[in-house]
């Protein structure tokens, strides 16, 4: 639909990307606003007072609107981190260890990704606190009837993501909050791989914190999105210090500046940022309606298509999915599989996808993960089936 | 013969030595720290002659494959023999190119046997 957009495939002519889940390629209108805002912007923000200066930082503060308006919240509500992980890493240094007290109790998901499940194990273990496991049902799906069996009077944070990286399919967010009560428990939901594919709004969803990275939607790597409801601002103490963070040091003292500055230590990737609003622009002109569309039609194509094939054994199914099918191959080491498509040129992700929780719960010790960007079209699918194809003299 | 080959050749099954020895002089396991895959080696060593080599554990056919291969050109050898093995005759000995990241994987018998090395 899309490939001609996206230089990568210029320079890889053969190139079956089907690891969107990792991180997504990038349009030309990201990789020129990259080299246009150095070529003609850069200078360092929130710092000189020159005209260039003021200009990088009216077009970074402008990246934090556009962020902002894109999941629904106020500009000051957005802070710029690394990636998705380090956003975690914030809520849990920022937020958690200034609220969280001995004896409190934290929800999470099995589902998740390492950087939604480790910054809370951390967590727990520093504090002496419990960790609760959600788990799913056998087709991977979450009930809210099962997370509300594991709230107790001491549930200080429920942490989940909002899609799974390993089966695709979307959480029901909206019903975390009314399940969890308006205000006591913190809400945080990992969107780093919901962000390309189903619009999010975190009124809607109702959370305190939401992460995504930037490379996942089409945008440069380095940037990540931390939405922090303003509720929260006041219960905050900052991650990372330095420059950038202060309004007035002495030798004792410091007094911080607001949320968001305080929680942006040093020098952002400011190039990145600004660039970021490309990749916006990019998915808003495409649009998450033709792109759910578009992506829905290949996801049960592959799962239909999947079905004759008795050596592989998908973990998920595709309902509600946005485009990832993860699988496990009779007796096959998923590494061996990804070897053999990539000696046909197609990307996949064979291993734990940084997810070993979910694998032990479902029995695997990894799985092969295809997943999909708006660029994927039946040819890809095609070759994927050809190469599955090429593989069942292995199991005979 | 080819990755492929091999694989076509053994399809699923157990490889030549894959299997736990049932008096081992020696045992030493190692993980692929990369993808977290692990290998357990047997040694049965008798007057510093290799006897026998096992292993089992859970790996990518390529690190069962060198195991395999390794095993049997150790098999009848002095144990002194085991340290002339390195990353470039092991990878002689499998005969195809492995790409990049999957060196690990070939890796891992040999990181065993330098580690019986060391202990003696
Ligand atoms: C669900 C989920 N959460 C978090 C992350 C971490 O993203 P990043 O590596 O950009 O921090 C990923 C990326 O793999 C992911 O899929």
């Amino acid at each position: 639909m899309h490939r001609k957009d996206f230089p990568i495939f210029n320079a890889h002519k053969d190139l079956i990307y089907l690891d969107n889940a990792a991180t997504a390629q990038k349009p030309k209108a990201v990789i020129d606003a990259m080299s246009s805002f150095y070529a003609k912007q850069n200078a360092n923000i929130h710092r000189g007072f020159y005209a260039l200066s003021e200009e990088a930082s009216a077009l970074y503060e402008n990246a934090r609107a556009l962020h902002a308006k894109f999941v629904g919240a106020k500009a000051h509500e957005i802070v710029f981190t690394k990636n998705a992980t380090e956003a975690l890493n914030l809520v849990a240094y920022a937020w958690g260890r200034v609220n969280i007290k001995p004896g409190d109790e934290i929800v999470v998901s099995v589902l998740e990704h390492h950087s939604n499940f480790l910054p809370w194990q951390v967590l727990a273990h520093e504090k002496k606190i419990k960790l609760r496991v959600w788990k799913p049902d056998r087709e991977g799906v979450l009930h809210v009837s099962d997370l509300e069996k594991l709230l107790t009077a001491r549930t200080r944070m429920v942490c989940c993501t909002a899609v799974s990286n390993v089966l695709g399919t979307v959480v029901p967010l909206q019903k975390i909050r009314p399940t969890i009560g308006k205000r006591r428990i913190a809400f945080v939901v990992d969107a780093a791989q919901a962000v390309a594919h189903i619009p999010l709004d975190v009124t809607e969803i109702g959370c305190d914190f939401l992460a995504y990275s930037v490379h996942k939607m089409y945008g440069p790597t380095g940037v990540g999105v931390l939405y922090i409801n303003e509720r929260r601002f006041f219960e905050m103490k900052p991650f990372l210090v330095g420059g950038s963070t202060a309004r007035n040091v002495s030798a004792t003292s410091v007094q911080y500046f607001d949320i968001p500055r305080c929680l942006e230590a040093g020098t952002p990737p400011i190039a990145e940022v600004v660039a970021s609003c490309a990749a916006i622009q990019y998915l808003q002109r495409v649009g998450f309606s033709a792109i759910r569309a578009h992506e829905d039609a290949l996801v049960k194509a592959v799962y239909e298509r999947l079905r004759i094939y008795n050596f592989v054994h998908p973990l998920s199914s595709p309902k509600d999915n946005v485009g990832v099918v993860s699988f496990s191959l009779e007796a096959m080491h998923v590494h061996d599989a990804a070897s053999i498509f990539s000696g046909a040129h197609v990307a996949v992700r064979a291993g734990h996808h940084c997810a070993i929780p979910l694998h032990t719960f479902f029995h695997v010790p990894g799985s092969v993960r295809l997943s999909l960007g708006l660029y994927n079209d039946a040819h890809d699918i095609d070759v994927f089936f050809r190469v599955l194809d090429s593989m069942k003299r292995y199991f005979k | 013969m080819t990755y492929q080959q091999y694989l076509s050749k053994y399809k699923l099954n157990k490889l030549p030595h894959e299997h736990v020895l049932s008096a081992p002089t020696r045992k030493i396991s190692r993980m692929n720290d990369m993808c977290g895959d692990g290998l357990t080696f047997y040694f049965l060593i008798e007057e510093g002659e290799v006897k026998d080599i096992g292993f089992d554990g859970y790996g990518c056919f390529l690190s069962r494959l060198a195991s395999s291969l390794l095993a049997k050109k150790c098999i009848g050898k002095p144990v002194a023999e085991l340290k002339e093995w390195n990353r470039e005759r092991l990878l002689k000995l499998l005969g195809f190119p492995v790409e990049g990241v999957r060196e690990e994987c070939v890796l891992i018998p040999l990181r065993a046997f330098q580690s019986f090395r060391l202990k003696k």
